[in-house]
């Protein structure tokens, strides 16, 4: 977990926008490999993150080739650490989901 | 002939259900319990459904006889009905074009309930000279962790099946099932459940709230009584609670809280948790009884506004759905106010009454049937999906 950068402005005031001390976002990145770039993108589909849950923890997926990244961030490590285990349980439910529900285990034999 | 697959997991029960051409084919239901004097938290109650979920897929297939590729739509709890604030509820009435007569000109000027910690200070409206109980809270009573767990699974299904998910309202799911077990045509609906408690009625393509609840449902006051208690949770508090009142002898009077078209429950509850130990101490009654008297009192309040809603209808059928609708008193309740009015009631058993699968997969079987759709990127979930919001296009 990394925590975001604090960049002091002129005069050694916070720049706009960033949080002073005791006040900091907190960020929660999970990197995820999957066997090809389709299974990352089909689950970076089915794992939308939901608008109206977007606070107070904002939630944000992006593909990169096979490589699924999840990042989460807050101003609470204890929303955080709920939304860390909140994610993780929905990406473990997705997964399965794929592996179960995937040809040929749902399809009829071919005639 | 189309077959539906509805997911549903918005509370702590979760449920598969397939419907096809008003058959049900498969319903199988599993409920997280909590241990006596507790309730169920959405991480945990998720957490539980995630684990659950994809069993309870196969076996509602394997029960109905169908694969994937049998299967036409896919339908999921999108939300559930929220509590209003007055501002919001008045303009759910002018847009559903009811008189504004109809509310808030009957409020009284009792004191308001004493208030919970969900509840806000109360208001004065000029324009009405009243005081109004306690606004609610923004957040409807639809859990989020659960809801969304059973919508990703739903939207992961359809998607690698590559079949049309349509997003269906809770209530709207208890009202077409209702309908559809018990052959009512177009009745008074009272909707009663853990997270609802609501009159409604169709009137040109939508489902009309007459009243609702202004604090919290009926089943979430039994159930919080319950905790009181520590009555065991295990099928349900409010089966418990049933079944103590059946042994109940004394009634203890409580606060009687109508409204004109509505209803609050805070206030009772508030007073019966405060009364409860200290009444049961002495000796002046005992659970059974303020099982009772809760039951008769809140009871009484639900036959009262379903009678004001049929009568300004002229309604001659009145339809108990929710799991709340299970209780049989409140059935028999019910059923003598219908009888002296000449009205039939309907109901159903615990099967479609409590939150269960097929109710979402027939409401999605008569929303697929007129064309609804919901495209991927509205295949959230939301936890204010008021009743009245979905336009009822596969009704004259």
């Amino acid at each position: 977990m990394e925590r975001a950068p604090y960049t002091p402005g002129p005069g050694g005031d916070a720049a706009p926008g960033a949080r002073g001390p005791g006040n900091r976002l907190l960020q929660f990145t999970l990197t995820i490999p999957f066997p090809s770039a389709m299974d990352a993108e089909i689950a970076h589909r089915f794992l939308t993150p939901n608008e109206e849950l977007q606070e107070p923890v904002r939630e944000e997926l992006h593909v990169n080739g096979s490589i699924l990244t999840v990042r989460l961030t807050a101003d609470d490590p204890g929303q955080l650490h709920m939304s860390i285990t909140s994610c993780l349980g929905q990406l473990s439910l997705v997964i399965r989901t794929m592996q179960i529900i995937m040809p040929p285990f749902f399809t009829k034999p071919q005639q | 002939m189309p077959a539906v697959l509805g997911f549903e997991g918005s509370a702590n029960k979760i449920g598969v259900g397939v419907v096809r051409d008003g058959a049900v084919l498969a319903n199988p239901r599993r409920t997280y319990v909590t241990p006596p004097g507790t309730g169920f938290l959405p991480g945990d109650t998720a957490r539980h459904h995630r684990a659950v979920i994809l069993d309870l897929l196969q076996e509602a297939l394997t029960e109905a006889g169908l694969t994937s590729q049998d299967i036409d739509c896919i339908a999921y709890t999108k939300g559930i009905a929220g509590r209003l604030t007055i501002e919001e509820h008045t303009w759910s009435l002018a847009r559903s074009e009811w008189p504004a007569a109809l509310c808030y000109h009957h409020y009284t000027t009792t004191p308001a309930p004493p208030f919970t910690s969900l509840t806000f200070p109360s208001l004065v409206f000029p324009s009405v000279c009243r005081i109004l109980t306690p606004i609610s809270i923004p957040l409807g009573p639809g859990m989020g962790a659960p809801l969304v767990s059973v919508a990703v699974v739903a939207r992961t299904v359809a998607q690698l099946w590559n079949k049309p998910l349509l997003g269906v309202n809770h209530c709207i799911g208890h009202i077409e099932m209702g309908r559809l077990i018990t052959g009512a045509t177009s009745p008074t609906v009272l909707y009663v459940s853990g997270g609802n408690t609501q009159v409604i009625a169709y009137s040109e393509h939508r489902y009309r709230i007459f009243g609702e609840t202004i604090d919290i449902a009926v089943g979430n006051c039994l159930d919080r009584f319950a905790r009181v208690l520590k009555i065991s949770n295990d099928p349900s508090p409010g089966y418990n609670i049933e079944q103590m009142a059946k042994r109940g002898k004394k009634l203890v009077e409580l606060p009687y809280t109508v409204k004109g078209m509505d209803v609050s429950f805070s206030g009772i509850l508030s007073f019966i948790e405060d009364v409860a130990q200290r009444m049961l101490a002495t000796g002046e009654c005992t659970p059974e009884d303020l099982c009772f008297s809760l039951q008769e009192t809140v009871f009484a309040m639900l036959v009262e506004i379903t009678e004001r809603a049929m009568a300004h209808c002229g309604s001659q059928e009145a339809l108990i759905v929710g799991g709340v609708g299970c209780n049989l008193r409140l059935q028999e309740m019910m059923e003598t106010m219908c009888q002296e009015r000449g009205a039939r009631l309907f109901a159903t058993d615990e099967r479609f009454c409590i939150d269960n699968g097929a109710m979402i997969a027939q409401a999605g079987w008569e929303m697929f049937r007129a064309g609804h759709r919901t495209p991927l990127s509205d295949s959230g979930i939301t936890q204010r999906y008021r009743t009245d919001e979905v336009e009822v296009t596969w009704r004259d």
